[in-house]
């Protein structure tokens, strides 16, 4: 593998040229910003990348139930497995959703579950994506160009090709899609993700439309053709948040939606992909009752662990974390994408005093962790070799059964001391070995 | 029981044609208990392929999207309802019904109130939110055109006027700080010349109609037309157009008893 840092600029160069691009808003200013791509591989192995697969898989399946239970029976809050005002006390429930059943009861089509290794080797989930997860094509068309520049590299090497994500993609849609074609849905061009939207149309074999491409009529969502001729649609891997879905259900102001698009979904004549509401289960207060559901739901112990995670919401755990908190790292539920995560120990006493009182005023705002000693990984900078904390975002995609691709995004941060490794906070990216012996 | 017959008219004249236009109506009444859809007619120009669906709480629209250049839309709907007292069972309640929104959400006006007379909560979820209306009405008047469509529950406190939907925004504010589950009703009313606006009070196992406006439960004489957490989740009509340049809407309402 080392054969492959010798073409590290020419590889980066190639994936700017590509449009592998990250576009970051900061201060309601667009900017575009190259994705630096490291060419030194996360490795995992057969062995464990098997362990990975059955726990995220486990995973996954528990949160599809809790989704469809949360919008139907809300057995779970009944049994009182999870507190009633975490559902409806947040942002993430969404009474536009109740009652609706998704086709083939999927509602997390694409999961981005990130993880990472602490330097006890043991994994930990950090979080779960299950709105609209971005970031495959990263490592896909990296690794393209890492063959490309080094073949002698991957014939030395036993690597699960991970080419497939198309494949597990198009299978995903094309188990929900209801008669019609499958379209990927992009906001536009001014989208963080935009390369990515357009390069998965391309690899999935779907058409790939702005919102003005699309419109519903009698409760069947069409594809305007550049004919005139209307095709029907059976499946949208939409790339636009639930908010700016559709201006007639949600903000009235979008004009990046799809007028009655909720209305053919509820109707069960269309498959969004992913389901819209699971909004719910992405919360970061949910995320601490996700062991519990899978024991609730499937009768079986987690295979994975949760980062230890505080509820300032339970007297004990405010009392920890009132006591601890210079050693903690805390995170506003309501926000993603690293923001709103304060680290304890960055803290002035100041601010320490006012974010505690914050904590005490609105106890179901925040989650705290424990801080996870990293098991840092090599990156080449500038030629010489140094480390970086990283976590990797497995893709999950379901069908009859969840299906785990055998690859993923290894983020690293942006300094040395950074534990914050998400791509809109700066930073880079690895490709993601999975060894098939 | 009583037999009621409505009749419905909006109309919206468009100074600019309109070119594309996407809407969802929420103007047919619902079934439910002690109320009965007898007879219904529909009729909206112009229209392309009108579709009925229901929304997440189980309120009826009425859907379309017109690709025909039009400078007038027009609603009409008139039916024949039975109609009884406003009581309607549901075992399993949602508890989303519980908490704040946007509309309802109290501030430091809702809070102050909130604490004057919290003494009148009682175990009867329905004395409450009577003896919360008097306290309302003592808080503000009812004066037309004093608000609008944007107008929360606490803005309207600090206004001290109001309409039908601030009074109910109040009433839902200050019954959901009582953790009472309640909910915004929209509906029609014999005698009104206009849509109304209600609450639904939570009370063990049944809701119960409450209208603030007129310090009274609600009777036979009401029809409920659609039910949400406030007032964004009945609204009557919601569209997107392109073009029309200024609107003049005009609504008629007629609601007789036989």
């Amino acid at each position: 593998m080392y054969g492959l840092i010798e073409h590290t600029d020419e590889i980066n160069r190639l994936l700017a040229r590509y449009g592998v691009k990250f576009g970051i808003y900061k201060n309601n200013v667009f900017n575009e910003r190259l994705f630096p791509f490291d060419t030194v591989p996360r490795i995992i192995s057969k062995d464990e990348f098997e362990y990975l697969e059955r726990g995220l898989k486990q995973r996954v399946k528990a949160l599809n139930i809790f989704l469809k239970d949360i919008y139907t029976k809300k057995q779970i809050i009944k049994d009182k497995i999870i507190p009633e005002e975490f559902i409806y006390g947040a942002a993430g429930y969404m009474m536009e959703c109740e009652g609706a059943v998704p086709p083939k009861d999927v509602f997390a089509h694409i999961s981005g579950i990130d993880l990472v290794q602490g330097n006890d080797m043991r994994w930990y989930v950090l979080e779960d994506n299950l709105r609209v997860p971005s970031g495959a094509s990263y490592p896909m068309i990296a690794r393209e160009l890492c063959r490309r520049a080094s073949p002698d590299t991957f014939r030395a090497n036993t690597v699960v090709d991970n080419r497939n994500y198309g494949d597990l993609l198009r299978n995903a849609l094309d188990y929900v899609n209801t008669g019609g074609i499958n379209v990927v849905l992009t906001p536009g061009r001014f989208n963080s993700a935009f390369f990515e939207h357009s390069y998965l149309a391309e690899k999935t074999g779907s058409v790939f439309a702005m919102p003005q491409d699309l419109f519903v009529e009698g409760n069947v969502l069409y594809y305007n053709e550049y004919s005139g001729k209307r095709k029907r649609v059976g499946a949208v891997y939409r790339r636009i948040n639930d908010d700016f879905m559709d201006p007639m259900t949600f903000r009235a102001d979008s004009l990046l939606g799809v007028p009655h698009i909720m209305d053919a979904y509820r109707a069960g004549n269309v498959a969004l992909v992913n389901a819209p509401g699971n909004s719910v289960a992405d919360d970061k207060g949910i995320y601490y009752y996700v062991p519990a559901m899978i024991k609730y739901y499937l009768g079986e112990e987690p295979i994975l662990s949760n980062a230890p995670t505080y509820l300032p919401f339970y007297a004990d755990d405010m009392k920890y974390v009132l006591d601890n908190i210079q050693k903690l790292v805390v995170k506003d539920v309501a926000e993603s994408g690293g923001y709103g995560v304060v680290f304890g120990s960055e803290l002035s006493l100041e601010r320490v005093y006012e974010l505690k009182k914050m904590i005490q005023k609105e106890p179901r705002r925040f989650i705290a962790q424990e801080v996870i000693q990293f098991n840092d990984l090599k990156v080449v900078e500038n030629g010489a070799w140094t480390e970086r904390k990283a976590d990797l975002r497995a893709f999950v995609l379901m069908g009859e059964e969840p299906v785990v691709w055998k690859s993923g995004l290894t983020r690293f941060s942006k300094d040395a001391n950074s534990f914050v490794v998400n791509s809109s906070q700066g930073g880079g990216f690895k490709d993601t070995w999975v060894l098939s012996r | 029981m009583a037999v009621l017959d409505f009749s419905y008219n909006m109309s919206i004249k468009f100074s600019m044609p309109v070119i594309k236009h996407c809407y969802t109506l929420r103007i047919i009444p619902i079934e439910c208990e002690n109320q009965h859809i007898e007879d219904i007619k529909v009729t909206v120009f112009p229209e392309n392929e009108l579709t009925y669906s229901a929304d997440g709480f189980g309120n009826i629209l009425v859907t379309d999207r017109i690709v025909t250049m039009h400078n007038e839309f027009t609603v009409d709907v008139t039916g024949t309802v039975t109609t009884g007292e406003h009581i309607s069972a549901e075992a399993d309640l949602n508890p989303v019904y519980k908490y704040p929104t946007h509309f309802t959400k109290c501030g430091a006006e809702l809070d102050r109130m909130f604490d004057r007379i919290r003494i009148g909560i009682s175990d009867n979820a329905v004395d409450t939110a009577l003896k919360f209306t008097r306290a309302i009405r003592a808080n503000i008047v009812y004066k037309t055109g004093s608000t609008s469509v944007v107008t929360t529950a606490e803005e309207a406190l600090l206004n001290g006027a109001g309409v039908c939907q601030d009074y109910s925004h109040i009433l839902l504010a200050l019954l959901r700080k009582a953790e009472i589950p309640c909910r915004y009703v929209v509906g029609m009313m014999v005698g009104e010349g206009e849509t109304h606006a209600w609450v639904e009070v939570y009370h063990q196992g049944n809701w119960y109609g409450v209208d603030p406006t007129n310090n009274r439960l609600a009777d036979e004489n009401y029809i409920i037309i659609s039910r949400g957490r406030d007032f964004a989740d009945c609204g009557i009509n919601r569209g997107l157009l392109t073009g029309g340049g200024t609107q003049t809407q005009t609504v008629s309402l007629k609601v007789t008893k036989r």
